[in-house]
C-alpha cells in the first residue's frame, strides 16, 4: 500500500518531481484541477533545494524562478498579489499584509546563484509541473545540498517507494 | 573480690579538692555482679555507632575514643585513676537547702561530711539512706553547688545481708520519717490523720519539677509550699480499688492484665517533696503510695483538680513482680508528634543545653523549662527519653528527626559517658526570646534555635546567650494539668521555614551543590561538558575551563543576611557577616547605600564557578546537605577552595533588617539635599582600575585613592523641591509650531519651553584621544542628525519633572529645570562647555567609586567653592580634578522621554538593556537606552536615583553626547585600516573600547587563571590575597559581533570584575589596539565591565519532558550570527540518539527518544509568559532569558517522510521558534522602522520586544486556526491574559514571530512519541487555558533541539545508503 504523503512536504529531486504523474481532478476547483502522484502515491506538497538559475519578477503580481538541483530545473512561482487577490479578501487586512510582506521578503531572497530551499504545492502549468511556493530559505551551508540529495534518495528508498527499490 | 585487692578509699573532699574529672570505673571487669553497663561494653557501643577510623589514642592508658559529637575535635576519655579506688558513703535525698540549680539531685555524702550531687545507675529505692560502697564511678568537678558531681556506675551495700533482688516486695518506706536528716515536717495540713487513708498504685507516668507554690488556705497564707506532682496511671478494676493496701498488693499480683488508664495526680508536698528524684527514677515503674489524703486543689481561680496529697504518714512501696509497665502502646510513629521512647547516645549539646544531637540527625529539644535534666546528660552518655514527641520537620534544607520534649517527658541516663565532657548546666533564666521559643511548635522551635545560632555566629555579640534560654517557675499546675488539652501531641508541618545561615556555611553548601551538579552532569554525559565553547577551539581549550552553575534562592533555601561592604583586600563588593563574605553583584545598588545596614536578601542567585574534576571536590560530597551541627558548631576555617562563589541579587528585593526599609539615599540629609538645589551633570567616561601598591597589601588601604574620569555636561539641573510651584508658561505660536513639527505637542503637565532657531548645543568633541575611532564612526551621523532634528528645539531652560528614589518605597516627584550654561548673549560664538574632570576618591569614599558605572550620568550638588564651579569661571576645563569626599554625593541620573511627546519613538521603548554597543549601522537616535548603560538587570526607573523626564529632543542631544563619549566599537578591525605609525619597542596604537562575549581565557604563564577566588574570611588572611597583584599574562578570545578578537594583557587580577570568565559578555574599556596585529592589549588603564554572565544550563530545565537527554543543546546561542559557531555547535550530544524518520515514529512506542532532521511547517499553539520564579540574571544571555518563559509550544514538523506535532517548552521551543536567528526587516513591512536594530544582535531585539509584550500582558497565546500544512497561509490569532488590547505592532510582531519559525532551515529534533495518556495530560493540564486541543495524529515531545551537523549527517546517510 502506498504511503500517505498527502500533506507531507515530499523531498524530491528535480528529475523525479518533473516526472510526476498528472491526473485531471474533476472534483476540484480551479487551482487544483490536476492531482499528482508518484508511483501511485498521491502527493501535493514538495520541498526542493537547489541553485536559483532563473528569475522573472512581476512586482505586485508574482515572481517566477527556477531551482536547479543538478538533476533538473524546477519552475517555481511565488505569488505576490496578496493585497489584490480575492483569495484573501476574507482575511483580516493586517494578516494579509503580513503574508504579503513575508512573500515579498522571499522574493528579495531569490537571487540568481543562491542556493534556496523551497517548499510549496505541486501545481501544473501548461502541462508541466511547477511549484507554487510557500516559503523560501536561503541556505548558506554548502553541505546541505549534498545532504538534501542523499535525503531524497534515502526517503525515496525507505519511504516513498511502496516496492523495494530496483537497483 | 574487691575486698582482697588493696583498695584505696577516697573521700569526697579529696575529690572536690582535686578539682579534676576522672574515672574509677576502669576496674570494671567481666564481673556481672555490677548492675550497670560495663565500661568496656560502653566503649564498644560507641565504637559501633561510629565506624570511622579511630584517631590515634591519647596518651596511655587512655582508650582511643571517637568523636561522637563533632563539638570537640578530640574528646578524651575520662582520666582513669591509676589504681582501684572506692568511695564509701550514703546517698540521700536532696535537702531543701540544696544549692544545685537542679534542686532535685541525689546527694552523696561520706564520712568527710562533704556531699556532692550524684546520679546512680540501677537505682533501687532501698539505696536511699543506706551506707554503700561505690565501686565504679566517675567524678566531674562542678563550679557551683558542692563542687562536683558523682556518677555512680556500680555499688553495693556496705552492710552485709542487704542483698536485694527484684523479686522481693519492698517494705513500705515512710516518705518523711525515713529521712534521717529531714527537717521537721511542716505543720500537718489542716485535716486530721484520719483522712489520710487513701492509697494509690500504678505506674508513674510523669513527674513535675519541684516548685514552690503559695499556700492559699488556712493560716499559712504567707508560706510557700514546696512540692511536686506525679501523674500516676491507675487501674479501675475491682482488685485495684480495694482500700486495704496489703490486699491490693496481693490482688494485683494475681492478675496481670491491669489497665492503667486513669490518670491521678499525687502532690508530694512539704518534706516529701525531696522524693522527686526517686519518683523520677521510677517513671514507668508501678509504685504504691499509701497514707494519702484527697484534696481539691484550685488552679487559678476557676479550675480545680482533685489530687492526692502526701501526709507525714505516707509510704512508698514497690509491688513485687511487676513487669515494667509499657508506657506507650506500640503504634507506628509517623513523625507527627506521636509520643514514644527513644534511646541514643548524646553526640552534641548545643545552645546551652536546649538542643542535643542524638545519633545522626536526631535532635532532642530541651526547651521546656519544666523539664528536669540530670547533670549526667553529658556528651557520650546513653540516654533514654520517655514521652518524647517524634516530629519529622520536613525541612527542605536537611532531613532530621526532632524529639520534642514537654513537661511530661522524662530523660534518664542509661549509661554514663566515658568521655571527659562537661555536665549539663542549664541556666534557668527567663527571657522574651525564651518564652517565644517555648510557644512554638517543635519543628519551629528547632528552626528558631538554629536561626538564633546562625544569628549568633553571623552577628556575634548582638544577641546575648542568656536571652535565648528561658525558664520560669510558675504555672506548673496549670501547665501540667492542662497540658494534654493543649494538643502537644499534634504537630502539623510548618513548611517554608527558611534559614539564614552564616555565609561560611552558605559557601560550603554552594560548593556541595556545585559538585553534585557536576557529578550529575558527568553521569548524564559521558563526555566532558566543561565549557559550552569547548567545541569551538578544541586545540586551544584545555579541559580546565571553568564550569559555571547558577543556583536560585529556591534551590538553596536560605536567606542571605549581611552587610554590603567593599572588601579592602580585593576592592570588591561583598556581602559580609562575621563568618565570611561572598562577592556580590548588585546591579541596582543605590548610590548611597549604607555600609552599616544589614540587608536581607530573599531572592538571589548564587553563581559557582570552578574547574570540573578537581579531586578535592569529591570530598565535599561526603558532607552533603547542611546539618544543624554545622551551624551550632561553626568553626570558621580558612579552607582552600578552588571554586569561586558569588551572589547576584537586586536590592529592590532586599530590605534592610535594621532601620528603614529602603535606603536609596544614605541618610535623610542627603535625601533632602537631593530634593532641591543646583546640580552639575556628569557623565562617567572611564574608571581607572584600583591600583595595588604592593603585593599582599590590601587594595584599599589608608591613603589609597581611586580615580574615575567624567565629563561635566554643559547642562545643569535645578530641582525646585517637593512643594515647588509648577512651572507653567504659555507657549508662543512659534513654539507650538516647533513642537508640532517635531511630531509632538506641548506637554500637558509640564510646559516645555521651546525656542526655535538656535543650534547652540551643537555637540562638542572633547577629547578624541581615547575615542577617536568612535568619533570616526559616529560623529558625522550623530551630529548631523542631532543638528537637524534636535538642536533647533533646545532652549537654554527646560522645565522638567524628576522622580527621586527615596529611602522609603515611595518615590518623590519634584519639579526642576534643565539648563544649558551657554551664555545667551554670546550665542553666536558660543563655545560649548563640556568639561573633563578627574574624580578622585579617597579610601573612605571608595565605595562611591565602586558605585560609579561607566556611561551613566550622575549629578553632584553645586557647592560655591567646588572645583567644578571654580574652574568654570576661568574657562580652564582641561585639568579639573574633583576630590570626592564624604560631603560630595553622587546620584545616578536616568532620562526618560516626557510623556507629552507621544510620537517620540524614544519613549516607546523604555526597557532594560545595557545599550553598550552602538552599531555604526544602527539608526542613530534610536538607542535612548544607552543612557541606562549597565543598568542591565532591572528597569531604569528603579535603578537610577533620579529619573528626569525631558523632551525627546533634549534626550537626543544627551544621547548623542553619550555615544560620542562612551561608544563601543562593534568591529574593532577594519580591513583597510591604517594602523598608525611604526615605532620602536613601545606599543603604538589607539585606545579603544569594545564589547563582546568572552569565549576563552588562558593564562600564558599559568594555566587557567582563576579569577574570582575572592571569598575571604574577614578574620583571616584572604585566600585571594596570594593571587592578587601577581600580574599574569592573559590571552582572551572575545567574540565581538561576528569577529573573534584576541585580547592579551598583563594585568593584576583585581582588575577583573566579579564573575569575569568565559561565557560572559563584557565591555573592555581603553584597550590598546596595537599596531600591526589583530590583537588588543590590556593596559594599566583598561577597565573591564561584565555586562552579563552566561550560565550552564540547568539539569532540571524542563521537568515536563522526559529528560533522558539533558538540555545542553541550547548553548547554540550565538550560532545564528556566526556561521563558524553554527558549524561547530553540532549535535554532539545527540550522537547517541537513533536517527530516524517521522514516518517510523509510531513504531517506537517505548518512548525511547529518536532524532529527526526536520523543519517547522506551522505553529499550532504558542504560549509566552512572563517569567515568574527565577530572578533574571542577564539579558545578554542568548537563551530564553530572564523575563520570558515559553511554557508550551506546539509545532507541526515535517521531515519529508511524514509530519507530526511536536511539543516543546523553554529553550527547545525558543530554538524551534528561531528566536536566536536573524529577522528579516523587510518582512516587518511598515513596522520595520519600529524595529530597533539594537547593537547586541538580533536575539536581543527579538527578546526585547517579546519581553516588553509579556511584561505588559503577562501571557500571550498564539493559535493557528488555518490549515496546518501550509506555512504561509497560517491564520493566526493572538490573545492575551491582561485584558488590555494588543497594539497593532505587537500583534503583527507576534504573528510574524510565529510565521518566521516556519522559514528556517532544518533542525535536529530529538524526541519520543507521546503516549495517549501523556497527550490527554497535556491537553487537560497545559492546553486547557489556551482553548485549543491536540490535533489528531502523531505527537512528540521534543527533548532536545539543535542545529544539525550537516556534514556528519550526510556521511552517515551516505553510509546508510551504501549499506542498504
Amino acid at each position: 500500500m502506498p504511503p500517505n504523503l498527502h500533506n507531507t512536504h515530499v523531498k524530491l529531486l528535480a528529475f523525479d518531481l518533473l516526472s510526476l504523474t498528472q491526473t485531471p481532478n474533476p472534483h476540484s476547483s480551479s487551482s487544483d484541477t490536476i492531482s499528482f502522484s508518484r508511483r501511485g502515491s498521491p502527493l501535493s506538497r514538495v520541498e526542493i533545494l537547489g541553485t536559483v538559475t532563473f528569475r522573472d519578477s512581476k512586482p505586485g503580481k508574482f515572481l517566477k524562478f527556477s531551482i536547479d538541483d543538478g538533476t533538473g530545473c524546477v519552475p517555481c512561482i511565488l505569488w505576490l498579489n496578496h493585497m489584490t487577490s480575492p483569495y484573501f479578501s476574507r482575511r483580516r487586512p493586517q494578516d494579509v499584509r503580513l503574508i504579503a510582506h513575508v512573500a515579498s521578503d522571499f522574493a528579495s531572497l531569490i537571487k540568481i546563484g543562491t542556493v534556496a530551499r523551497v517548499r510549496g504545492r505541486v501545481t501544473g502549468y501548461r502541462g508541466s509541473v511547477q511549484v507554487t511556493v510557500s516559503d523560501v530559505v536561503i541556505e548558506r551551508d554548502p553541505n546541505v545540498e549534498t545532504l538534501h540529495w542523499l535525503d531524497c534518495m534515502r526517503l525515496a528508498r525507505k519511504c516513498y517507494d511502496p516496492l523495494p527499490h530496483r537497483k | 573480690m574487691e575486698a582482697e585487692s588493696p583498695e584505696l578509699v577516697l573521700t569526697i573532699s579529696e575529690l572536690v579538692s582535686r578539682g579534676r574529672a576522672f574515672t574509677a570505673a576502669s576496674s570494671l571487669g567481666s564481673s556481672p555482679a555490677g548492675a550497670s553497663v560495663s565500661h568496656s561494653s560502653l566503649v564498644g557501643k560507641l565504637d559501633d555507632e561510629n565506624p570511622r577510623p579511630k584517631p590515634p589514642p591519647p596518651p596511655p592508658p587512655r582508650k582511643p575514643f571517637l568523636n561522637p559529637t563533632g563539638t570537640n575535635p578530640s574528646p578524651r576519655v575520662l582520666e582513669p585513676l591509676n589504681r582501684a579506688a572506692i568511695l564509701i558513703g550514703t546517698i540521700t535525698l536532696p535537702p531543701e537547702s540544696l544549692h544545685c540549680p537542679h534542686r532535685s539531685c541525689f546527694q552523696f555524702s561520706d564520712d568527710s561530711s562533704a556531699s556532692v550531687c550524684c546520679d546512680v545507675l540501677d537505682f533501687r529505692v532501698q539505696l536511699v539512706g543506706r551506707r554503700i560502697r561505690v565501686l565504679a564511678w566517675n567524678f566531674l568537678p562542678l563550679r557551683h553547688g558542692n563542687g562536683g558531681f558523682l556518677e555512680i556506675v556500680r555499688w553495693d551495700f556496705l552492710e552485709s545481708g542487704c542483698v536485694l533482688s527484684r523479686c522481693t516486695n519492698v517494705d513500705p518506706i515512710p516518705l518523711i520519717s525515713s529521712l534521717p536528716s529531714a527537717p521537721p515536717p511542716p505543720p500537718p495540713p489542716q485535716e486530721g490523720k484520719s483522712k489520710a487513708c487513701y492509697s494509690i498504685h500504678g505506674p508513674v507516668d510523669s513527674v513535675s519539677p519541684v516548685s514552690d507554690v503559695p499556700c492559699s488556705t488556712g493560716t499559712l497564707k504567707a508560706q510557700k509550699l514546696r512540692g511536686f506532682i506525679a501523674r500516676i496511671m491507675v487501674c479501675l478494676c475491682q482488685l485495684c480499688s480495694c482500700k486495704e493496701v496489703t490486699k491490693v498488693l496481693q490482688n494485683v499480683a494475681k492478675k496481670e492484665d491491669h489497665r492503667f488508664t486513669e490518670a491521678k495526680f499525687v502532690y508530694f508536698v512539704g518534706a516529701s517533696s525531696c522524693w522527686q528524684p526517686v519518683i523520677m527514677k521510677l517513671v514507668g515503674s508501678v509504685i504504691m503510695l499509701s497514707g494519702l489524703k484527697k484534696k481539691l486543689v484550685f488552679i487559678g481561680e476557676k479550675e480545680s483538680q482533685l489530687m492526692f496529697v502526701t501526709t507525714e504518714n505516707s509510704t512508698l512501696q514497690l509491688p513485687k513482680l511487676y513487669r515494667k509497665w509499657l508506657l506507650f502502646p506500640e503504634t507506628p510513629i509517623k513523625g507527627r508528634g506521636e509520643r514514644g521512647v527513644y534511646s541514643g547516645i548524646i553526640r552534641g549539646i548545643y545552645m546551652q543545653g536546649m538542643v542535643m544531637e542524638l545519633d545522626k540527625e536526631v535532635w532532642l529539644l530541651l526547651t521546656d523549662h519544666f523539664l528536669t535534666l540530670p547533670h549526667s546528660l553529658r556528651v557520650g552518655a546513653v540516654i533514654s527519653v520517655k514521652n518524647a514527641h517524634f516530629v519529622n520537620p520536613k525541612f527542605h534544607w536537611t532531613k532530621m528527626l526532632i524529639l520534642g520534649t514537654c513537661i511530661k517527658s522524662n530523660i534518664s541516663v542509661e549509661s554514663f559517658s566515658p568521655l571527659d565532657t562537661r555536665c549539663l548546666m542549664v541556666s534557668q533564666s527567663q527571657s522574651q526570646l525564651g518564652i517565644f521559643i517555648e510557644s512554638l511548635r517543635f519543628s519551629v522551635k528547632l528552626w528558631a534555635l538554629v536561626t538564633v545560632a546562625c544569628f549568633q555566629k553571623k552577628f556575634g555579640g548582638t544577641l546575648s546567650e542568656k536571652e535565648i534560654v528561658g525558664s520560669k517557675n510558675h504555672g506548673v499546675f496549670s501547665e501540667l494539668c492542662t497540658h494534654c488539652a493543649n494538643g502537644c501531641g499534634s504537630q502539623p508541618y510548618i513548611e517554608n521555614l527558611k534559614l539564614v545561615v552564616p555565609i561560611s556555611i552558605l559557601l560550603h553548601n554552594c560548593e556541595v551543590l556545585w559538585t553534585e551538579s557536576q557529578f550529575q552532569l558527568e553521569n548524564n554525559h559521558d563526555t566532558s561538558s566543561g565549557s559550552s565553547h569547548s567545541s569551538l577551539f578544541p586545540d586551544q581549550m584545555p579541559s580546565c575551563q571553568p564550569l559555571r552553575r547558577v543556583f536560585s534562592s529556591e534551590e538553596i533555601g536560605f536567606f542571605l543576611l549581611g552587610n554590603l561592604k567593599i572588601s579592602s583586600a580585593s576592592g570588591r563588593l561583598q556581602l559580609v557577616d562575621a563568618t565570611g563574605s561572598i562577592d556580590a553583584i548588585v546591579p541596582d545598588l543605590p548610590s548611597t547605600w549604607n555600609i552599616n545596614t544589614i540587608y536581607k536578601v530573599v531572592n538571589f542567585s548564587i553563581i559557582v564557578e570552578g574547574k570540573p574534576n578537581s579531586p578535592c571536590q569529591s570530598e565535599l560530597l561526603h558532607h552533603r546537605s547542611i546539618s544543624c551541627r554545622h551551624i551550632f558548631h561553626l568553626t570558621p576555617s580558612a579552607r582552600e577552595t578552588n571554586l569561586s562563589v558569588y551572589a547576584y541579587f537586586c536590592l529592590r528585593n532586599a530590605g534592610c533588617q535594621n532601620g528603614p526599609f529602603y535606603h536609596s539615599l544614605c541618610s535623610s540629609d542627603s535625601s533632602k539635599e537631593l530634593q532641591s538645589g543646583n546640580f552639575h551633570v556628569l557623565l562617567v567616561t572611564h574608571k581607572h582600575p584600583l591600583v595595588q601598591k604592593f603585593q599582599g597589601v590590601p587594595v584599599i588601604s589608608d591613603g589609597c585613592t581611586a580615580f574615575a574620569e567624567a565629563i561635566v555636561l554643559s547642562w545643569e539641573l535645578f530641582l525646585s523641591g517637593k512643594d515647588g510651584n509648577r512651572h507653567s508658561s504659555k507657549l508662543s505660536n512659534n513654539e507650538m509650531n516647533a513642537c508640532s513639527q517635531h511630531g509632538g505637542y506641548p506637554n500637558k503637565k509640564y510646559k516645555s519651553d521651546a525656542i526655535s532657531g538656535h543650534s547652540d548645543v551643537s555637540l562638542p568633541t572633547d577629547n578624541p584621544r581615547y575615542f577617536g575611532n568612535e568619533q570616526n564612526c559616529y560623529s558625522s551621523s550623530v551630529s548631523d542628525s542631532t543638528n537637524s532634528t534636535c538642536s533647533n528645539l533646545i532652549s537654554p531652560e527646560i522645565f522638567c519633572s524628576a522622580t527621586i528614589r527615596t529611602a522609603s518605597s515611595d518615590n518623590l516627584d519634584v519639579l526642576g529645570k534643565f539648563c544649558t550654561q551657554c551664555n545667551m548673549k554670546n550665542r553666536v560664538n558660543h563655545e560649548p562647555r563640556t568639561q573633563k574632570v578627574l574624580l578622585e576618591f579617597d579610601s573612605t569614599n571608595n565605595f562611591k567609586y565602586q558605585l560609579l558605572q561607566i556611561g551613566v550620568f550622575y549629578i553632584i550638588k553645586h557647592h560655591a567653592e567646588d572645583c567644578l564651579c571654580a574652574s568654570k569661571g576661568c574657562n580652564k576645563f582641561s585639568s579639573g580634578k574633583v576630590l570626592v569626599n564624604s560631603n560630595i554625593h553622587l546620584w545616578s541620573l536616568s532620562f526618560s522621554a516626557d510623556e507629552g511627546f507621544p510620537n517620540n519613538k524614544l519613549s516607546k521603548y523604555p526597557s532594560p538593556r545595557d545599550g553598550t554597543s552602538c552599531n555604526g549601522d544602527s539608526q542613530a537616535g534610536d538607542d535612548i537606552e544607552l543612557l541606562l548603560r549597565n543598568k542591565t538587570f532591572s528597569s531604569p526607573e528603579i535603578c537610577a536615583d533620579v529619573c528626569l523626564y525631558l523632551p525627546a529632543s533634549v534626550i537626543c542631544v544627551l544621547e548623542a553626547k553619550h555615544k560620542e563619549s562612551i561608544g563601543l566599537l562593534s568591529v574593532p578591525f577594519d580591513k583597510d585600516e591604517n594602523l598608525g605609525d611604526m615605532s620602536g619597542i613601545f606599543h603604538v596604537g589607539r585606545l579603544i573600547s569594545i564589547s563582546g562575549c568572552v569565549i576563552s581565557i588562558h593564562g600564558l604563564d599559568c594555566d587557567c587563571p582563576h579569577l574570582n577566588s575572592g571569598n575571604e574570611l574577614t578574620d583571616g588572611i584572604p585566600q585571594a590575597r596570594a593571587f592578587q597583584g601577581i600580574k599574569s599574562s592573559v590571552h582572551m578570545l572575545v567574540l565581538v559581533d561576528d569577529q573573534m578578537v584576541c585580547i592579551i594583557g598583563s594585568v593584576s587580577r583585581q582588575s577583573y570584575p566579579v564573575g569575569f570568565g568565559p561565557g560572559v559578555t563584557a565591555s573592555f574599556y581603553r584597550v590598546l589596539k596595537s599596531r600591526g596585529s589583530n590583537r588588543l592589549m590590556l593596559t594599566p588603564v583598561s577597565f573591564i565591565v561584565v555586562n552579563s554572565i552566561r550560565v550552564a544550563p540547568e539539569l532540571d530545565a524542563d521537568k515536563a519532558a522526559n529528560n533522558t537527554l539533558v538540555t545542553k543543546a541550547f548553548t547554540v546561542d550565538e550560532s545564528a550570527s556566526n556561521p563558524l559557531v553554527t558549524k561547530n555547535f553540532s549535535t554532539s550530544s545527540l550522537n547517541n540518539v537513533t536517527f530516524g524518520m517521522l514516518s517510523e515514529l509510531h513504531q517506537f512506542l517505548d518512548s525511547k527518544p529518536m532524532r529527526f532532521n526536520c523543519r517547522v511547517v506551522s505553529i499550532h499553539v504558542l504560549v509566552l509568559e512572563k517569567r515568574r520564579k527565577r530572578e533574571s540574571l542577564n539579558p545578554n544571555v542568548h537563551s530564553v532569558a530572564h523575563f520570558l518563559d515559553i511554557p508550551l509550544a506546539g509545532f507541526l514538523l515535517d521531515d519529508g517522510s511524514s509530519s507530526c506535532f511536536c511539543w516543546a517548552s523553554g529553550q527547545r521551543a525558543a530554538t524551534l521558534l528561531r528566536l536566536h536567528e536573524e529577522l528579516s526587516l523587510r518582512a516587518l513591512g511598515g513596522y520595520s522602522l519600529k524595529w530597533m536594530a539594537m547593537g547586541n544582535g538580533p536575539f536581543r531585539s527579538i527578546m526585547h520586544h517579546l519581553e516588553r509584550i509579556v511584561n505588559k500582558h503577562n501571557r500571550v497565546t498564539i493559535k493557528n486556526c488555518g490549515p496546518p500544512a501550509d506555512s504561509c497561509y497560517q491564520d493566526l490569532t493572538v490573545s492575551v491574559s491582561s485584558g488590555s488590547t494588543l497594539s497593532a505592532f505587537d500583534e503583527y510582531f507576534l504573528k510574524f514571530i510565529a510565521f518566521n519559525s516556519c522559514f528556517g532551515s532544518i533542525l535536529a529534533v530529538a524526541g519520543s512519541l507521546m503516549d495517549a495518556n501523556t497527550v490527554v495530560e497535556l491537553e487537560t493540564e497545559q492546553l486547557k487555558h489556551t482553548g485549543t486541543t491536540i490535533p489528531a495524529g502523531q505527537n512528540m515531545w521534543a527533548s532536545e533541539v539543535c542545529f544539525p551537523d550537516t556534514l556528519t549527517d550526510a556521511r552517515r546517510m551516505m553510509q546508510e545508503l551504501l549499506d542498504s
